[in-house]
């Protein structure tokens, strides 16, 4: 038994020699860039910002970066520069081409640049612009909501260098004042007050695999669209999008979208050098269907 | 070869070379019930030399001289007994032993107090829970073992809501749950609130934390071996209970070659939802809960017995929160099992147990029309055999095998469509050996080697372990054990609810996770009655995978592909001074721990604690009892806040797929601030009486008396500008009633 005193000291040391070597480190502002490359569109405008005190109040007009030098890249095979496409201010934190109406071409990378005043650090993103895609055949250009016949679209494929293609659905409400919601999300609105009736004119799914829906053949999308993706009744407009790397990691892992214990989060995987934010690139395509109640 | 000749000339050195010894074996029971004792101990009086009792309640004793001896036999809550015998030269004499309850006297069982020489029961990382200890302490609405185990050093919860077991750093995955010998997949109630094991059925319940010998495998970190009562052998008993949650109703008792026991349990809360159906909404449809334990035992001879038991049990909920909203959730395991015990000889004992488990979960969302189901399935059929061969008190020897097959389903419906499926499947063999070699009083060497194959991935892997002890005297011993543990499962669960589990194995490109374990012990008895227990441990973890949180749909991916991998470590000590008889009994425990894991593309691919990761923990547990029919219990638990990761900056993006503008997080290091100090005083007062002619028990309890509003986690609300933080909190003070007759 004397030789507990000693062991406790041992024991007590070690414990003191654990304490603490992973400490919670303070809020440190980076800059934020965000642009959405869409396939055969013009190059987009791109809004640069930076992050705030998470206590603080956040404002993008007072966020927004001032007189950066930005430039978007159309990089060749060999990742040298073919064509530079410099970018001016439009308003604080906004910036867009400086030549209108430049098309972003499919399956071909691109990079961005931006340096900031008074940043040593310069930020650099690339993507490669997904394959464009379109419809092929729609069953119906008019559908009773939860009728026995869904609708059925078939798509060709959107191809992506190395890997299956991801996509992600969005249902537009075009005409949010004289049609109702879907029971669903009426209910949403009618019992809660977190849900206002403004938010449903846009439903999107989460990313969903190409291989969900690619037919035996390999060749053609067979996508039967769910009911849960449609909130409003009457005109509304339904998008595919096909994702890149960037949309892909950016999509999957923002805020909220991770699955975790409760509580927990995380950072959202940006692939933006230099700073956060995203600089991605989708090829889409879309088509409109009429919903009448059943 | 000559290794091999060497290995079995040591063996057997004393029998060959030595004069004809004798021997005593046989079984340690209750006296009452004829229950078998697990890990009881049978020592001769004067001396040093004596034997425990196994899982299956059996010791041998050999190498003895003919002679006259006093073997004294004890357990913990059990009056020790004295019995005198006389060997003759090579006689091998079959003694069962009966015990009585601490304050039950019996006048057929010679029985004499005998707290000299008190025994330590617990070999390294070992730890036992006292079925009656569970039944006592102040549970919320329903005795709970595996919240119980969640108040020993060294095993922490996640949260008021779970009875998840974080051992030593691990995950729940990371411990084996064993049902009379069978695989538990998913062992939770209501949706991870409770255990499954009704405390009614339960005859013992070890907890293996860590450093554990080759007998046991398949995790990387920890085993909970539970046992369920073999049924009185004495006469027809039974008790039921009614709670403010449940009720449950025991029933066992003996017939001509053998006895049973059967024990059912269910929810009993539908009148009160049916009340509150009326008046208030998003009141379950259907809430119910259930399970059936029962063990039949046949006395095939003096030296065989065969048990069949069975556990099933399922939760169901039905709930539509909303317009066009339905939930439909069903989870439940069924497992079974049939064992045959034989004793060979006085030197050579057997177990075998042909296993079945089965966890299946099928919950159902129907949202605006469309419904999504998941289907998951594990089923697993097993045969294992163990030897243990004693031939002498020099040496003794275990081996066994455990071979089986193991299939996981999972498949994804989204509106009315196959989304996903997937069928891993898994042949599997594990073997071990392993020596004990005990030169003297003083010392003792377990080593010993377990192989494991599993068909999925093909996979092989040896995990050497080796414990060591010595003894520097009667009251107080030094233990050492190291040991290589692999795991081929991985389970995808959410700490606040457990009806979603997945568990999912190794494959192609996915490799076992492994692990290796040092534990220092020192165990002692510095008083009468009371034991101080001190155990330090450091833990590796590599190869672990765990299905990537951030990808939602995995169809079209390599298997290889939905996983990430990582490693771990973890290191702590656990403090335990224990009262084990007195109007006062109970523990006080502490641990001290530090667990950290590390991902690529996480925290910047440095080490960082898990969420369950808790620095400080300390629990204190007593029972006093007031007068001869009132009893206290009372449960103070106080822990470092839980990690967790806090939000340093924000920014705003516009998708052009969202409504709005979609909020984000900028956070720093992973998990490196804490949530406030977490502490709950439990109390409860138990009276004791008689009515109807049998024994009952009233139990009132509060549970969190001072009403500490501890925080479980926060959300952020970003309508407000600058965004909120909203703390969700634990359980808040609750009263807890609980009626028990039993005859």
């Amino acid at each position: 038994m004397r030789a507990v005193p000693a062991i406790l000291m041992v024991v007590v040391a070690l414990m003191l020699a654990g304490c603490t070597d992973y400490l919670q480190d303070d809020f440190v502002q980076e800059y934020v860039v965000e642009s959405y490359l869409i396939a055969e569109q013009p190059l987009p405008r791109i809004r640069i910002s930076a992050t705030s005190p998470f206590n603080e109040f956040y404002s993008f007009d007072q966020l927004g970066v001032e007189e950066a030098s930005v430039v978007v890249s159309l990089l060749d095979a060999n990742g040298a520069v073919e064509a530079a496409y410099p970018y001016v201010q439009q308003q604080r934190g906004i910036f867009v081409p400086e030549e209108e109406g430049i098309a972003v071409l499919p399956l071909r990378r691109y990079r961005l640049e931006v340096q900031i005043p008074g940043s040593p650090q310069t930020i650099r993103a690339t993507t490669i612009v997904p394959g464009t895609f379109g419809v092929i055949s729609v069953n119906a250009d008019t559908i009773g909501f939860r009728a026995p016949e869904q609708l059925e679209i078939k798509a060709s494929r959107s191809e992506y260098p190395g890997r299956q293609g991801y996509y992600i659905f969005t249902t537009l409400a075009l005409d949010t004042t004289n049609y109702d919601l879907t029971p669903f999300y009426a209910g949403l609105v009618e019992r809660t007050d977190a849900f206002t009736r403004r938010e449903f004119s846009i439903r999107t799914s989460g990313i969903l695999n190409e291989s969900n829906f690619l037919e035996p053949d390999g060749q053609l999308l067979d996508i039967r669209f769910p009911w849960i993706g449609i909130a409003f009744y009457g005109p509304n407009e339904l998008v595919a999008n096909a994702l890149d790397d960037n949309m892909f990691d950016f999509v999957r892992s923002l805020s909220g979208n991770g699955a975790g214990s409760p509580g927990q989060i995380e950072n959202t995987i940006t692939n933006v050098e230099g700073g956060r934010g995203i600089f991605g690139s989708m090829s889409e395509s879309r088509i409109r269907v009429y919903v009448r109640r059943q | 070869m000559r290794l091999f000749l060497l290995f079995v000339l040591l063996l057997t050195s004393t029998e060959v070379f030595g004069q004809a010894r004798s021997s005593i074996y046989g079984y340690v029971r209750d006296a009452r019930t004829g229950e078998t004792l697990i890990m009881a101990n049978i020592i001769i009086a004067g001396t040093t030399t004596g034997a425990a009792t196994n899982t299956s309640g059996y010791y041998t004793l050999t190498g003895l001289q003919a002679g006259t001896y006093t073997f004294v036999v004890s357990y913990l809550g059990y009056e020790s007994a004295r019995v005198e015998v006389t060997l003759g030269p090579g006689e091998n004499r079959r003694l069962d032993f009966r015990l009585s309850p601490d304050g039950v006297s019996l006048d057929e069982v010679v029985v004499q107090a005998d707290r000299d020489g008190e025994e330590l029961r617990t070999a390294v990382g070992v730890a036992q829970m006292p079925v009656r200890l569970v039944q006592q302490l102040p549970a919320v609405f329903e005795a709970d073992v595996f919240r119980s185990l969640q108040l020993l050093p060294g095993i922490q919860a996640a949260s008021d809501f779970s009875s998840g077991l974080y051992i030593r750093g691990g995950s729940p995955d990371q411990t084996m749950i064993l049902l009379d010998g069978t695989t538990v997949y998913n062992p939770t109630h209501v949706f991870g609130f409770f255990s499954t094991f009704n405390p009614d059925a339960l005859k013992d319940v070890q907890v293996y934390k860590g450093g554990f010998p080759a007998r046991f495998g398949g995790r990387l970190g920890s085993v909970v071996d539970v046992y369920n009562k073999d049924g009185n052998r004495e006469r027809f008993a039974g008790s039921a209970t009614v709670g403010l949650l449940a009720s449950r109703i025991a029933a066992e008792g003996p017939y001509a070659r053998g006895s049973w026991m059967l024990t059912a349990r269910r929810s009993t809360v539908e009148p009160l939802l049916a009340i509150l159906r009326e008046t208030e909404e998003g009141i379950p449809d259907l809430f119910f809960f259930y399970d059936l334990n029962g063990k039949l035992n046949f006395d095939a001879g003096d030296n065989d017995r065969l048990s069949f038991a069975f556990y099933g049990g399922t939760d169901r909920l039905d709930i539509e929160p909303s317009d066009d909203l339905e939930i439909n959730l069903r989870y439940g395991n069924r497992t079974g099992s049939l064992n045959w015990t034989h004793i060979f000889s006085s030197t050579l004992f057997s177990n075998v147990t042909l296993t079945g488990s089965r966890y299946f979960s099928t919950p159902l969302f129907s949202i605006g029309g469309t419904p999504f189901v998941r289907s998951n399935t594990v089923g697993d059929v097993s045969l294992r055999a163990d030897l243990e061969y004693v031939p002498g008190r020099v040496h003794s020897v275990e081996g066994g095998i455990w071979a089986g097959s193991m299939v996981i389903r999972l498949n994804d419906e989204f509106d009315g469509e196959e989304s996903f499926t997937s069928r891993l499947a898994s042949d599997y063999i594990a073997s071990y050996v392993q020596h004990t070699w005990r030169p003297s009083y003083r010392w003792m060497l377990r080593y010993g080697l377990r192989s494991t194959y599993h068909s999925s991935g093909e996979h092989v892997r040896l995990e050497p372990r080796l414990s060591v002890e010595h003894r520097r005297s009667e009251r107080l011993r030094y233990q050492a054990a190291y040991g290589r543990y692999y795991q081929f499962l991985s389970l995808i669960t959410n700490e606040a609810f457990s009806g979603l589990d997945v568990w999912l194995l190794t494959g192609e490109g996915v490799r076992p996770s492994g692990g290796d374990q040092f534990v220092l012990g020192f165990k002692s008895v510095p008083f009468e009655n009371w034991r101080f227990d001190m155990e330090w441990y450091y833990r590796t973890m590599f190869d672990l995978f765990e299905l990537d949180p951030n990808l939602r749909d995995v169809s079209g991916f390599d298997y290889a592909d939905v996983f990430q991998f990582g490693d771990g470590y973890a290191y702590g000590g656990e403090f335990m001074i224990e009262r084990v008889r007195g109007r006062l009994s109970g523990f006080l425990g502490y641990t001290y721990g530090n667990t950290k894991r590390r991902f690529p593309g996480i925290n910047n691919g440095v080490f960082f604690p898990p969420k369950f990761d808790r620095t400080h923990d300390l629990n204190l547990v007593a029972n006093y009892d007031l007068r001869r029919n009132w009893r206290l219990t009372t449960v103070f638990s106080y822990g470092t806040g839980q990690a967790y990761t806090r939000p340093l900056g924000r920014t705003q993006y516009n998708l052009p797929f969202f409504w709005g503008a979609t909020d984000d997080f900028v956070v720093g290091r992973v998990n490196a601030s804490r949530l406030p100090p977490y502490h709950r005083l439990d109390v409860g007062v138990t009276r004791l009486g008689r009515l109807f002619g049998g024994n009952y028990e009233f139990q009132a309890q509060v549970i969190n008396i001072y009403n500490r509003r501890n925080t479980w986690f926060y959300t952020y609300d970003f309508r407000d500008n600058p965004a909120s933080m909203n703390i969700v909190r634990m359980l808040p003070i609750l009263p807890n009633l609980s009626f028990t007759i039993r005859f």
